[in-house]
């Protein structure tokens, strides 16, 4: 049989005065959000129940007269998947602005009496010894570390405890006549009253003793645990936590299975736990957002980016520059193994170098106006309008520290289109490396008016701009006036 | 003839299956992998980079002197209609709006001058061939007009001149081939802005396809279509769309088109053979069995007839016999009354009365004397 679609809001809808008592029990004062029973007794038992008690609801309310669902012997009008409705249910989780909101609330208190806020009510650990939820302070962390999609032995499924915690602390407080979340399942489901959602606009960081500033190294942690000194694999990172915590929703989106550090289930062969990435994949592996280079490849992907980036291939990871993130050099962290303080202290160093703007490009390093004269057999040259570009450009560079940083100097704005160039600061033409062909090579480089074009279109395509079509010939350069023969 | 029309189709049937069981592929597409002659020449065409410029189909009319078109190639509001090749026009672009694609997507159709041509072998007076090349070329002053080729392409690209009453000629693409043969590149190939046609060999373009495919995954789809499709193409396509969307259809298999049909073409001749013996031999054994059923009947009759014949025959030597006996008798029965009436003279004559005894004595004493 196939599973019943189930049409919640409908019941809910019928019922003349809205309440979850007349299918949900409750077990000290707490709505259990399973249909007339407090625990799962097995398949049988539970099909049984959910036969009965549905059909008797319905049979009753026929009985008095009223539009009710189907009975006994109608077995496919419920165990079916093809009804004319869809679920428009969306997901939902916290995000940083509900979770302040929460903090924020004095409605919620805390669960024992601590002075200092209220995450108490809602963060636990199970203590094994006691074998109930314990909170601890210091830890607390999300709600699926422990409560996954399904049900493990850790604990219940998300959904029923996300439903059951959060939902009678909502009933709780209406029934108490004050403001508080929703109770219905479209209140936090529906798409339409998601957007309606308060969103707060200056958040403070959440308080959990996060560093400002780490500096990433696993063989340096192996030296200070142990106290030898380790083979020095390589130059540590220096990580800005700080700016790192302002572009992500929520803390899952690094630490995805636990507040440790990285290298605990990510060490250099990989664990069972880690299903066996290892460390260098862990931070590199160019696919996955919860890497770091995958994270920011993916930022790369947005308009003000695609332009150039959509045109670099994906898989040449050599000639990445290390030397980027992997700014400390070792003989500043000697004598080994370094303590705390200097690890923080050298990581805080470098992040202040990093966030330093780099020089403004003076006008006269690049030029205002560019005159592409070659192959003009059927269009006058193209007068390209570089400066405009190229301070465009710079100016969008600007928009964050990840990119402001990765862009200082000329060396990597201008590589976008001045690409496989031998010096940084002279560019040879295009013409010099696209041959005149009008054909690729063997190995896939363009010809010159590919090349040409495909840059061009590909960078106004990529980053959104309506004009020029690529289609309109004439916004770019005039057609030749006197009628030039084809060459046949 | 005494065979019915059922047993007929039976044996009809018998035949053919007992065909297909010992028939083996003919030897010109069999079980081999072709994989195209080295150095066969080829486009690839990268439908990421098509901007719909029209410029393909102006260029290959201008190299081809076709006929101008109705609306000039610069009218993109053409795009809104699904086009395909026709007379006058060996390349179209089409416009597609596939729910994935952000921008309309556009594809160029014309032959894809596949490795083993389903036209080149529907053509049964060879005015269709594959060159080594790699194009598909046609001589109009062989082909006969019956548009096989039109029926067997999987693409749908040859088209025909129906408004020519006297000389129509079957149109597609030739992959510039005159131009080729002069060391020069397709029109439509060295027109486009965009690069998004790439001329060379078919193993160079496969390559250049991959390396696109694997330096920009999130653009390309995963896959090259006319590498494999309908036994390998030269003309090679990549997309940042599913296939299905812009109107290539994805489901047409590797197996050549020829190779489909060699099974039951190398069939053919000993159905034929086979067919027309075991035919014959059905009829003569149904006229023998006329025959031999006549021969019967008459054999029957004669014997018959001559079981008859035997007994009346019979019936006549018994009554030859018969009478013969009763003619004796009564012979013997005259001689017998003539003896006793002599004797009764021969007594009353001499008194005494002789009887047959002593006429025996007499007699047999005459004898004796004798």
């Amino acid at each position: 049989m196939p599973t019943v679609f189930f049409l919640h809001d409908r019941h809910t809808d019928a019922l003349e005065k809205p309440s979850c008592e007349p299918c949900h029990l409750k077990d000290a004062n707490l709505i259990v959000f399973k249909f007339k029973r407090l625990k799962d007794q097995g398949c049988k038992p539970d099909r049984e129940l959910y036969h009965l008690e549905c059909i008797k609801c319905h049979t009753d309310r026929r009985a008095q007269g009223l539009k009710s669902g189907p009975l006994t012997a109608e077995c496919r009008r419920c165990h079916s998947q093809n009804l004319a409705y869809i679920d428009t249910a969306q997901p939902f989780g916290m995000d940083k602005s509900l979770h302040y909101r929460h903090v924020l609330s004095d409605l919620i208190r805390p669960a024992g009496n601590e002075k200092d806020g209220n995450c108490s009510a809602c963060h636990h650990e199970y203590d094994q010894a006691l074998k109930k939820t314990v909170y601890k302070k210091g830890q607390e962390g999300t709600c699926r570390y422990c409560h996954k999609q399904e049900k493990t032995e850790k604990g219940r499924s998300f959904k029923t405890v996300a439903h059951e915690d959060c939902l009678n602390c909502h009933f709780e407080l209406k029934l108490q006549d004050k403001k508080a979340g929703p109770t219905i399942c479209a209140g936090c489901h529906a798409a339409a009253k998601q957007s309606n959602i308060a969103k707060l606009e200056q958040i403070p960081r959440i308080k959990r003793n996060q560093p400002d500033v780490v500096l990433l190294s696993a063989w340096l942690q192996e030296a200070l645990e142990s106290g030898k000194p380790s083979n020095q694999f390589v130059e540590p990172v220096a990580f800005n936590h700080l700016s790192h915590e302002k572009q992500v929703e929520n803390c899952r989106w690094c630490h995805h299975e636990s507040m440790e550090p990285c290298a605990m289930c990510h060490t250099r062969t990989g664990t069972d736990k880690s299903k066996f990435f290892r460390l260098e994949q862990a931070m590199h592996s160019p696919d996955n957002l919860k890497s770091c280079l995958g994270c920011h490849r993916e930022s790369m992907k947005s308009a003000d980016c695609a332009g150039c980036h959509a045109q670099m291939n994906a898989r040449r990871f050599d000639e990445i520059k290390c030397n980027h993130c992997h700014t400390v050099a070792r003989k500043s962290l000697e004598p080994l193994p370094a303590s705390d303080e200097t690890r923080a202290k050298i990581a805080a160093i470098q992040i202040n170098v990093r966030s330093v703007p780099g020089p403004v490009i003076p006008d006269d390093k690049i030029p205002e106006k560019v005159t592409i004269g070659i192959m003009t057999d059927q269009y006058e040259s193209v007068i390209f309008p570089h400066r405009q570009i190229v301070r465009t450009l710079i100016k969008r560079t600007q928009k964050s520290i990840l990119t402001q940083y990765f862009h200082r100097g000329t060396a990597s704005l201008c590589s976008g289109c001045h690409h496989h160039s031998p010096s940084a600061d002279t560019y040879p033409k295009c013409a010099a490396c696209h041959g005149m062909s009008l054909q690729s090579d063997p190995n896939g480089k363009p010809g010159l008016k590919g090349a040409y074009h495909g840059q061009c279109s590909t960078c106004h395509q990529r980053m959104g701009l309506e004009k020029p079509v690529s289609t309109d010939c004439t916004a770019c350069h005039q057609k030749k006036t006197k009628m030039v023969q084809q060459k046949d | 003839m005494g065979f019915t029309r059922r047993q007929f189709f039976a044996w009809m049937g018998a035949t053919i299956g007992n065909g297909f069981l010992v028939s083996t592929h003919s030897q010109a597409a069999a079980a081999k992998l072709f994989s195209g002659y080295p150095g066969s020449l080829g486009v690839l065409h990268d439908i990421s980079r098509c901007i719909g410029c029209r410029k393909c189909e102006a260029a290959c009319n201008r190299v081809n002197e076709l006929p101008p078109p109705e609306r000039p190639f610069d009218d993109l509001k053409v795009l809104n209609l699904k086009r395909r090749p026709h007379a006058g026009a060996y390349t179209v672009v089409n416009q597609f709006f596939p729910p994935a694609a952000k921008s309309p997507v556009f594809v160029k159709k014309q032959c894809n001058h596949c490795l083993e041509p389903a036209c080149v072998s529907a053509c049964f007076v060879k005015a269709l061939k594959k060159s080594e090349t790699g194009a598909v070329i046609y001589d109009p002053s062989l082909c006969v007009g019956c548009r096989y080729c039109m029926i067997a392409c999987a693409f749908n690209i040859p088209a025909y001149e129906y408004n020519d009453p006297v000389t129509p000629k079957v149109t597609m693409c030739t992959l510039c081939q005159p131009r080729i043969q002069k060391g020069l590149i397709p029109a439509c190939v060295e027109i486009c802005p965009q690069e998004a046609l790439t001329f060379g060999t078919r193993k160079d373009l496969i390559n250049i396809a991959r390396q696109r495919i694997q330096g920009y995954p999130d653009r390309y789809v995963d896959h090259i279509y006319g590498e494999h499709e309908m036994g390998g193409c030269n003309w090679l396509y990549i997309s940042n769309v599913r296939f299905r969307d812009i109107g290539m259809s994805e489901d047409l298999g590797i197996i050549a088109a020829p190779q489909l049909t060699s099974g039951p073409l190398a069939m053919l001749s000993i159905v034929v053979i086979t067919g027309f013996v075991f035919l014959t031999g059905i009829y003569a054994i149904s006229k023998r069995k006329d025959l031999t059923a006549n021969e019967e009947k008459q054999s029957a009759v004669n014997r018959i007839a001559n079981d008859a014949q035997a007994e009346i025959n019979q019936m006549v030597v018994q009554l030859k016999e018969k009478s013969k006996k009763d003619k004796e008798a009564a012979v013997k029965q005259e001689v017998k009354k003539a003896v006793e009436e002599a004797l009764k003279q021969v007594g009353e004559n001499s008194g005494t009365q002789v009887s047959s005894q002593s006429l025996g004595t007499i007699r047999s004493e005459e004898q004796e004397r004798r």
